[in-house]
């Protein structure tokens, strides 16, 4: 009968597990056979890595089995023989007693193995990934910094014009004058703003306070006219800044301003202790913004003191101030290049507009010639030095296999750090230590950060379609809209942005920076198109009856409208006022009625309305740059050139 | 002269199955067994016999038990289960068929092999 007690498979399966691991070596031994039969089941036992209940239960039957033939009169060598292959029969043992155990079993088995098992694996691979993480070095070989230096053009002899430029804005600070306070923020106030004239404050010669006025700028003159002086000559004299150093006393008016100038530190001449390119610092650009202010300024005193060489004089000064800056090759410096321009136009613009009188024909005549230089030499961007700060950069973060390419390395801390905001400018003080969570993440990080050659090619393509797109002109701005809005869609998601992350930083707004190339284009162009109508008026006593009428005796072409490529600006006078317009962003002609925002005043007019993406070219995520926002409603009205608006 | 593995295979589990239809079976005679009564043609070792029970078992078309039999010894006896039945029924009636359509293409003929 049988002595066994029937129990469920679950409490059998816990069983097996729970006998003690040498229980079937003892059974063997127990069992007392010929010693070839024993060393055979102990090695079949043994392979079947089976738990130790699981064993003693198979060398239980096994012994069994063999007691059954010697029983039998077999002889031990010919029971080994019979068996056949141990190393077989323990594979097939084990597989066919792993399923006799209870799922459940078998699920918590391998939920504990993957429990031990995984992190154990997961820390191999982190730690391959931190090792290869490491192990990299950049190379770096190239002094970019010098490069763009040596681009730069020369000073000359004497003091540098930044100092003069900065000495005048510490001394402008000094200055009591009765203008309100938004006034004075106005002239110091450094951005970009597309509307120039707006941002110099309107003094009226009737205003109570125009004399007082006049008498602090007549003080501050030889400021300017150093300023006016500094900015003839070829070069601003800059070094490549990787710090500054303000004096504490920047705003004490009792310290003598030669002690308070800024101290500049050079980049490094080691380019390895040199810092990423990216956080090259220009500070030569707000002070010459400042004093292009100033000199708009004292230009429209000179215009109410009827002072008409001196108004000549500032307006000149202020495009010397452009040129200037568009020698650095940087597209920041030269987007003030352009703005500094548009200011100088909208101030001739305004001249004409509201005292015209003032202004000689010769005036009129050296006011064109002066524009039109500058509108040759300044309004235009280039990008060979965004090309050399990405490159400079990746040479600092990146490893190099002699081709030019490589991967990310612990040198991107800083690099990283910047992409997650440190601050606007991506530039990281030097006494900055990268925390515990970044030093662990950045491992990972790398391992689905693009390689350096796939960063290069992102942003070299998005340049190049810009530069062809620059020599196209605004007929080009549909298709850069569209691959500006296909980029932004490629790199929309987080993962997208994260493995291209450098190309992501660096990335220009390609879009964005050609409009207000076209458009500040556009407003020069008006501005000569009106100087020209009124030098025409005064030869034959009224406006011609269009543009084409001022070719070629008081224009060489007739200016192209940029909303409308292969069309010409229009122009219309009604009564005794000259308008210049362009179509603007809805492609119709209005006839001059300007398109009006909420408040009444003139709304500003852009390409992304003008050429709006539609359907899938539009961008619906998180952009891998700040593309312009497409819209879709153009309003209705004309881009107003000349009258200016103020 | 024996089978392939692969014919083995398909045909062993079967060969236990139908031994295990009379009663039940300790190890041994089942070896036994297989090798007298199929003339040697089925006969396989310990290496092949244990892991197939262990499976058959597994899939529940067979159960074990200790016993202590009559010569006083222990040992661990298979029989059929319901499953095993039905799984044995199926199985013979697909012989029957393949053996048949074998004959008809004449690849089987009268055997050589005498079974017990």
């Amino acid at each position: 009968m049988s002595s066994i007690k029937h129990r469920s498979p679950v409490v059998r399966s816990f069983r097996l597990v729970l006998r003690m691991p040498c229980e079937a070596d003892e059974r063997i031994t127990a069992a007392d056979l010929p010693e070839p039969c024993a060393a055979l089941l102990r090695t079949v036992v043994k392979r079947t890595r089976l738990w130790p209940r699981e064993k003693a239960d198979v060398a239980r039957e096994l012994i069994d089995h063999v007691h059954d033939a010697l029983a039998a009169e077999r002889s031990p060598e010919q029971i080994v023989a019979d068996f056949g292959n141990p190393t077989a029969a323990a594979k097939l043992i084990r597989r066919a007693r792993r399923r006799q155990r209870h799922p459940l079993l078998r699920a918590w088995t391998a939920a504990v193995k993957i429990t031990v098992v995984s992190p154990v694996v997961l820390l191999g691979l982190y730690g391959l990934l931190w090792i290869c993480f490491h192990i990299g070095d950049p190379t770096i070989t190239t002094n970019y910094a010098a490069m763009i230096e040596e681009r730069w053009p020369d000073a000359g002899p004497g003091r540098p014009p930044y100092e003069v430029y900065e000495l005048s804005r510490i001394k402008w600070n000094d200055v009591s004058l009765p203008l309100d306070e938004l006034a004075r923020e106005k002239l110091q106030d450094q951005r970009w703003s597309p509307s120039p004239a707006a941002d110099v404050p309107h003094l009226d010669p009737s205003h109570p306070m125009f004399d007082d006025v006049a008498r602090a700028f007549r003080e501050f003159a030889p400021h300017l006219d150093a300023v006016a002086s500094a900015a003839e000559r070829p070069g601003h004299g800059t070094p490549i800044a990787s710090d500054l150093r303000s004096p504490e006393t920047y705003l004490d008016a009792t310290v003598d301003p030669e002690d308070r100038l800024t101290e500049i530190v050079p980049f490094p001449e080691n380019i390895a202790n040199q810092p990423p390119l990216w956080s090259v610092l220009l500070p030569h650009l707000g002070w010459m913004r400042t004093n292009a202010r100033l000199l708009a300024f004292d230009g429209r005193l000179a215009l109410a003191e009827g002072d008409a060489d001196r108004f000549v004089a500032r307006t000149k000064s202020q495009l010397d101030l452009a040129r200037q800056a568009s020698k650095d090759g940087i597209i920041i410096c030269d987007l003030v290049a352009v703005a500094i321009h548009s200011l100088a136009c909208a101030e001739v613009s305004r001249a004409i507009r509201d005292r015209p009188e003032v202004l000689s024909p010769e005036h009129l005549s050296s006011l064109a010639n002066t524009i039109t230089a500058s509108h040759h030499r300044v309004l235009t961007v280039r990008f060979e030095i965004e090309r050399f700060i990405t490159r400079d950069v990746l040479q600092r973060s990146f490893t190099d296999n002699g081709r030019g390419n490589g991967r990310l390395t612990n040198e991107s801390y800083d690099i990283i750090i910047a992409d997650l905001g440190f601050n606007d400018f991506g530039y990281v003080p030097d006494t900055y230590q990268p925390g515990t969570g970044t030093k662990l993440l950045a491992p990972l990080v790398a391992t689905i950060v693009a390689d350096r050659q796939a960063q290069l090619d992102v942003i070299d393509d998005q340049i190049s379609q810009a530069e062809a797109a620059l020599a196209r002109g605004p007929s080009a701005m549909p298709d850069v809209i569209a691959a500006n809005q296909r980029l932004a869609q490629r790199f929309g998601s987080n993962f997208a942005r994260t493995r291209y992350f450098v190309a992501a930083i660096h990335s220009p707004s390609t879009d964005r920076i050609l409009e207000t190339v076209f458009k500040s284009r556009a407003m020069s162009d008006a501005t000569r198109a009106a100087l020209a109508a009124e030098t025409h008026r005064r030869q034959h006593g009224n406006f011609p009856e269009s543009l084409d009428n001022l070719v070629p005796a008081y224009l060489l072409a007739v200016p192209e409208d940029p909303f409308a490529p292969g069309t010409p600006l229009r122009m219309l006078t009604l009564g005794e006022t000259l308008i210049i317009y362009s179509v603007g962003q809805d492609a119709d002609d209005d006839q001059g009625a300007p398109l009006l925002d909420g408040t009444g005043g003139r709304a500003n007019h852009s390409f992304s309305v003008r050429y709006a993406a539609t359907g899938s070219e539009r961008q619906r995520r998180r952009p891998f740059f700040v593309p312009i926002t497409p819209s879709s409603d153009p309003g209705d009205g004309d881009w107003v050139l000349y009258p200016p608006a103020d | 002269m024996k089978l392939e593995r692969e014919l083995m295979r398909g045909a062993g589990p079967t060969a236990v199955l139908k031994l295990l239809e009379r009663g039940e079976m300790y190890g041994y005679q089942l070896v036994d067994a297989l090798d007298t009564r199929s003339g040697g043609i089925l006969a396989m070792g310990q290496s092949t016999l244990y892991p197939m029970l262990y499976n058959l078992e597994a899939k529940g078309l067979i159960e074990s038990k200790r016993k202590t039999a009559e010569s006083g010894r222990e040992r661990k006896y298979y029989h059929l289960t319901g499953k095993g039945k039905k799984k044995l029924q199926s199985d013979t009636e697909q012989w029957n068929n393949l053996a048949g359509a074998l004959t008809a293409l004449g690849v089987l003929g009268p055997s050589k092999v005498s079974f017990a």
